[in-house]
């Protein structure tokens, strides 16, 4: 009998670990998607914001930048970083980053690095709008 | 003729019978299933409620888009917050699972006020404070989500989520 019990022990032993890597592994994977599209969107509008902002390269920056941490400060997993190249007008085409903090969450566990995310958006400048 | 009766085996376990055995496989199985059924339904759970958060992002952006571009027809440089609301539904209407959408339009720095019970969501949008322009020249447009949306899984109340999503874009202006 207590051959038995010891088997089942170390086969919950063995079990349980892998079961919660596993779960933790598949919420860290959701938690990346998650992050991905906030970036990709918060990048998204700071082309608009460039592309909307009036024909100078310093208002173009300056709207991209404050869209871009406007919006991702909202979210505490994510470490903005510097967003690139929202200066040139009518095409625009931003280049934002973003530090990915696991160890804020429990998946740091599984995953104990913090990635870096990197997100590319374009927009374009109406031709019709005064300037 | 009566054949004779086999004489009976003696139980090896003394004490212990059949019907112990298979309840205890019983017990057993039932705590694997409900473990197990626990670990489906949280990772099914979860992955509806990025399906929900993914679309609420994607809406409030479409959302901050139309408010911040002037109405047809009205002052260009006038942001048209009531646009937010045809976005939104046409982008989260159908990716939410049939949660319910409130809209309130506050002004800066208003408070979203609390979101209604399980299911519902509270979109709220608004100017947002430019810090780095505060004579309100350049404005900004918000637009926030936030409640609990419907989850189509049953969990019993054992996940229920919640979410807090916003975004800001700077208003579409036009020089004379």
């Amino acid at each position: 009998m207590s051959a038995r019990r010891g088997q089942a022990l170390i086969e919950t032993a063995i079990t349980l670990p892998v079961m919660l890597i596993l779960l933790l592994g598949f919420l860290a994977a959701l938690v990346a998607i998650e992050a991905q599209v906030e970036l990709d969107t918060a990048t998204s509008l700071a082309a608009a914001s460039c592309a909307a902002a009036r024909a100078n390269g310093v208002q173009c920056q300056q709207w991209a930048n404050e869209t871009y941490q406007d919006t991702l400060r909202h979210y505490t997993y994510l470490r903005p970083g510097p967003l690139r190249n929202c200066d040139t007008q009518p095409q625009v085409s931003c280049q934002g980053s973003a530090t990915l903090l696991y160890q804020n969450t429990p998946m740091a566990f599984v995953i104990p690095t913090n990635p870096t995310l990197t997100s590319t958006a374009s927009a374009a400048g109406s031709p019709y709008r005064s300037r | 003729m009566c054949s004779a009766i086999p004489p009976r085996r003696p139980n090896p376990h003394p004490g212990r019978t059949l019907g112990s055995s298979s309840g205890q496989a019983l017990v057993e199985f039932s705590l694997v299933v409900g473990a197990f059924l626990l670990v489906l339904l949280g990772a099914v759970s979860a992955s509806i409620y990025t399906v929900e958060r993914i679309a609420a992002v994607t809406a409030v952006a479409a959302g901050a888009r139309a408010a911040a571009t002037p109405a047809s027809g009205a002052n260009p440089n006038d942001v048209d917050l009531h646009a937010a609301q045809p976005a939104i539904e046409a982008v989260a209407g159908h990716a939410m699972f049939g949660t319910q959408i409130d809209y309130s339009y506050v002004g800066a720095g208003a408070s979203c006020g609390a979101p209604g019970g399980q299911g519902t969501v509270r979109v709220c949008v608004g100017p947002a404070h430019d810090p780095n322009d505060p004579a309100g020249v350049n404005r900004m447009v918000a637009v926030r989500m936030v409640g609990a949306p419907r989850n189509p899984v049953p969990t019993f109340g054992i996940f229920s989520w919640t979410l807090d999503v916003e975004v800001q874009v700077h208003q579409v202006t036009f020089l004379p």
